[in-house]
């Protein structure tokens, strides 16, 4: 009986020993404890304010030849000053280098702005543009700046103003620049053809320009410029502009209608007309039901007022200013927010709202699904080359009500952004104590939102491509034990849902 | 019930039946084990193999296009191409820093996270590029590195392939991950697994099935022949197994047959034997009585009658000798008698034998002759090689009427000497021919005890010849004669002279 179940009892090991030979290997091999790399100690940065080291840029400028018909390409690295956009530095070298490469009145002539906003340029020059020897050499200087600054990545139009009034060629408005002109003489004498095709025939084909149309914000006092192709027929350039106003805005979507829908110009189409004074003036007379339905949609007068002529003089040629009329009666002062604006003889001068030209930048904030959305923000085109200010814009934008909303816990203000640092590329931001101990109650998924609200909304500015975080001027490993901060972090496209 | 039951089932556990249905099921599932196991084992390692060189041939391919981009730090970049790349392949595609945080992920989950396993650590360490596979089952954690054979329990297998990007002076700038999935190779491999299980099961059902029967048709001769011994060992000789087939156990089943009646044919001899016996000791016994209980009651007593009577009674107790001695020399012959053998003249024996019966034959008015020229001889026993020829020569002038022939003839056949004896007396029945060489046969019962015969002569006689290896047997015609024809082996001597 013994010997039975032995054989038995090695029959079955035997089996058993042959049947888990396969599985011999089955258990998981763990893995062995591995270290991370740590990065190298730094010393403590106590950021404050904000330092804003400008990273070199290439940047082609283009000069016009002196026989006034082509351009020189010269590729340079461009540093920016303190608060000073790309386009603005390069235009700024591009007259400064003018001497020895250009034409003289390229020389002469100065900068006296450059609105850089929303993907478009608007460069205003001195009146000693003026000095050309001859319109096409004029026409040469504006698109020598118009190619420079096209060249720019993210410049989509430029719109090159002479003492804040738009020059005249061949008595038609030039427009803003979208494309590089290769040949000043071959565009000078397109213009030549369309300015005879348009005094010759009425049924003459359309004149197609790009303009730039200026639309309120739909928070802040901000006027946000909008590239946008019109079409001129036979009713003439400002009722064509004055169309494209009353349409509204369509790609920013930050910016609203600046004349209210149902609002007619009374009489004829309107025409500029010359004062005595020498001053062109474009006279907008609107029907009485303007004040009505101006209440009824909430628009400001001023926005009205800095849409129109703002829009008008960027295009219109030789054009000073804007009078907006009500049943003939002009408007002469209106207020904006806490400051009266004030218009002798209801004038109203491009250079009244140039302080108002805004811009739009992208804030990464959180829907309620959690997903961190993109919204578009207005804001002053100071304030949209700021990391700081835009830094700022999220944590104000961290209210409850809203349907997106920078995901921060309670108690943390803008001045817990202690201060901020770009160089390399990197943005060092330094966070307040406050800030990272209100964080720590956040759990992965916040943190995640909240670390890269910040980055995606940072590196959507020029030079930067990566942030890192401080906390009161140290190396911080986690925010709320997630994200690794010691790290410089590239901005995160992936948990950005389109809406 | 139980109890049968019981007992029903060990008998069925000590069955070959059950063994070798046993050692059949152990058989199979050890082959199914071993060859579905290895095959498994070859086949999940080509699969592997396959899927490891193409992990390797793509993250190669975007680590080389990603040095530039990681070192301008183009997310967009990066993040597009590995996302493109992550849709074609359905799979994972990580960017992380030197410091092994998460810059690109197409899950976009583990941004800014560090994520290290040893694959990533080896990179680091300046391998090119590492693999190994992770069963992150519901935690998404890489933390437990999973064998190449585990092909069951895991449950959402995965390769990750590690690679260092580098920029274009060589300098490491991070480390690409590559991420894919197999556990589809792991759901096949545990298809096929299954499928192997479920045809081991078929075929271990189909085997006992088939064993079933198998053994069926090897159990049940068998058993019927246990039962034929059963049978055989309570005194049921008449017991025969059926024969089925041409295999071994119809062979062994036509010799259990064979030895049965054998059995049987002995046992009804050896009654016949003792019939016989009992039959032919009484009738002298009897007379005997008779013969003392006339004298006995006869008053007065007969002188004469007595006399008479009583050389009857001698006459009667000389038969029961005779049969007793034959007797006794047949249970010798069956009990294994002691042969003296030697090189005999058979010749000479023939004519020695011929020339004792001379006289007998003179008075019983026979013609006696015996012709033997050639000499020849035979290794046998001399006293038992006289006996069977005086025997059978006796038989022939006894039962031959006067002025009758005998006639004795030596000759050599091949290897053989051969005598005859022939007659010219009242010849044997065709009947009763084949039975003259049984114990206490008689042809004529009446005729054969006038001769003084015990009916055991011709069987002694016959035992003795096969004793020498020979031959006998008798051809007869009633009325005109019978031939005995004796062939004995010549001695080898002889032959090769």
């Amino acid at each position: 009986m013994c010997r039975k179940l032995m054989a038995g009892a090695i029959y079955v090991l035997v089996a058993a020993l042959l049947c888990g030979c396969a599985l011999a290997n089955r258990e998981p091999e763990a893995v062995t404890e591995i270290r991370l790399p740590e990065p190298t100690e730094e010393p403590e940065n106590m950021i404050l304010g904000e330092k804003l080291s400008a990273t070199p840029v290439e940047v082609t400028l283009y000069f016009a030849a002196q026989d006034g018909t082509g351009f020189s390409a010269v590729t340079r690295m461009i540093t920016r000053d303190v608060g000073q956009s790309l386009p603005q530095a390069a235009v700024a070298t591009l007259l400064d280098s003018g001497a020895e490469r250009s034409i003289q009145s390229m020389a002469d002539t100065r900068m006296l702005a450059c609105e850089t906003a929303c993907g478009t340029a608007t460069v205003n020059l001195s009146i000693d543009a003026r000095n050309a020897q001859n319109p096409q050499e004029l026409l040469a200087l504006q698109a020598s700046i118009g190619n420079t600054l096209l060249g720019i990545d993210g410049i989509n139009g430029v719109n090159v103003l002479i003492g804040n009034v738009s020059e005249s060629h061949c008595q038609l408005p030039l427009g803003a620049q979208t494309e590089p002109v290769t040949s000043v003489a071959a565009a000078y004498a397109q213009l030549q053809a369309e300015r005879d095709r348009l005094s010759q025939d009425g049924q003459a084909d359309p004149i197609v320009r790009a303009a730039l149309l200026y639309f309120p914000s739909d928070s802040g006092d901000w006027l946000i410029p909008e590239l946008r192709t019109i079409t001129v027929g036979p009713e003439g350039f400002v009722a064509a502009l004055f169309d494209a106003l009353r349409t509204g805005p369509i790609e920013q979507a930050c910016a609203i209608p600046s004349i209210p829908e149902g609002v007619e110009l009374l009489g004829e189409t309107p025409e500029i007309q010359t004062l005595s004074s020498g001053e062109r003036v474009l006279d907008l007379n609107f029907a009485s039901t303007l004040v009505t339905y101006m209440a009824l949609s909430g628009l400001e007068v001023w926005k009205l007022a800095g849409s129109v002529a703002m829009t008008m003089c960027s295009f219109l040629p030789d054009l000073d200013a804007v009078r907006v009329l009500v049943e003939g009666e002009p408007i002469t002062l209106c207020e904006r927010g806490q400051t009266l604006m004030t218009f002798p003889e209801g004038r109203i001068y491009r250079r009244d709202f140039t302080d108002c030209v805004g811009s739009t930048v992208k804030l990464y904030l959180v829907n309620n699904e959690g997903m961190l959305q993109s919204t578009q923000r207005a804001v002053s085109m100071h304030s949209a080359l700021s990391p700081r200010s835009l830094l700022v814009e999220l944590i104000n934008s961290a209210g409850d009500g809203d349907a997106l909303r920078f995901p921060i816990p309670e108690g943390i203000q803008p001045v817990d952004i202690l201060g901020v640092q770009t160089s390399g590329g990197v943005a060092r931001v330094n966070l307040s104590g406050t800030f990272y101990r209100c964080c720590q109650v956040l759990n992965a998924r916040e943190e995640r939102s909240l670390i890269y609200a910040m980055v995606n909304t940072l590196c959507q500015l020029d030079g930067i491509r990566g942030v890192r975080f401080y906390v009161e001027g140290r190396a911080a490993e986690t925010m709320a034990g997630g994200i690794y901060l010691k790290s410089v972090l590239l901005p995160n496209p992936g948990i950005v849902v389109q809406r | 019930m139980a109890t049968i039951s019981l007992t029903r089932i060990k008998a069925f556990i000590h069955s070959i039946r059950w063994k070798i249905t046993i050692a059949y099921l152990l058989i199979i599932v050890v082959a199914f084990c071993v060859i579905g196991f290895s095959l498994i084992q070859l086949v999940g390692e080509y699969l592997f193999n396959q899927r490891t060189r193409d992990d390797q041939r793509i993250a190669e391919s975007l680590s080389e296009a990603f040095g530039g981009l990681l070192s301008s730090s183009d997310v967009l970049g990066m993040y597009d191409a590995a996302l493109q790349t992550a849709r074609a392949e359905q799979s994972r595609v990580l960017v992380l820093d030197r410091l092994c945080t998460v810059q690109v992920d197409t899950h976009s989950q583990l941004n800014g996270q560090r994520f290290i396993t040893s694959e990533i650590s080896n990179v680091l360490d300046g391998a090119e590029g590492d693999y190994g596979f992770y069963d992150v089952g519901n935690t998404n954690a890489y933390w437990l590195r999973a064998a190449m054979n585990a092909f069951s329990g895991a449950d959402a297998m995965t390769g990750l392939y590690a690679r260092g990007i580098r920029s274009a002076s060589g300098n490491l700038l991070g480390v690409l991950v590559y991420i894919s999935q197999v556990q589809e190779i792991y759901e096949s491999l545990r298809d096929i697994q299954l499928k192997m299980l479920a045809w081991m099961a078929i075929v271990a059902l189909a085997v006992l099935v088939v064993n079933g029967l198998m053994l069926r048709t090897i159990t049940r001769p068998i058993g019927e022949l246990n039962e034929g011994i059963a049978r055989m060992s309570q005194g049921d000789l008449s017991a025969r197994v059926d024969v089925r087939g041409r295999n071994e156990f119809a062979n062994l089943a036509k010799a259990f047959n064979s030895m049965s009646e054998r059995l049987e044919q002995l046992d009804k001899s050896r009654s016949q034997f003792v019939s016989n016996a009992s039959h032919e000791l009484k009738t002298p016994l009897s007379t005997i009585k008779i013969l003392i209980e006339t004298l006995l009651y006869q008053d007065p007593l007969d002188p004469g009658m007595a006399k008479e009577f009583m050389t009857d009674v001698n006459k009667e107790i000389d038969r029961l000798n005779r049969i007793v001695s034959d007797l006794l020399t047949l249970v010798n012959i069956d009990s294994g008698i002691k042969m003296n053998l030697e090189n005999l003249d058979i010749a000479a024996l023939l004519q020695e034998q011929v020339k004792r019966l001379a006289p007998l034959a003179r008075e019983s008015g026979i013609e006696l002759e015996c012709v033997a020229k050639e000499a020849l001889e035979v290794n046998g026993d001399a006293l038992k090689l006289q006996q069977v020829v005086y025997n059978i020569i006796d038989n022939a002038i006894k039962y031959t009427p006067r002025g009758g022939e005998v006639h004795c003839s030596l000759t050599r056949s091949g290897r053989k000497a051969v005598i005859r004896v022939s007659d010219t007396g009242v010849g044997i029945p065709a009947e009763d021919l084949p039975h003259i060489f049984d114990r206490f046969y008689r042809v004529d019962k009446a005729r054969s005890r006038e001769t003084g015969g015990t009916g055991l002569g011709l069987s002694i006689v016959k035992q003795f010849v096969l004793l020498h290896g020979g031959t006998i047997e008798a051809e007869s015609t009633v009325g005109k004669g019978t031939t005995f024809i004796i062939e004995l082996p010549l001695a080898a001597k002889r032959q090769e002279v």
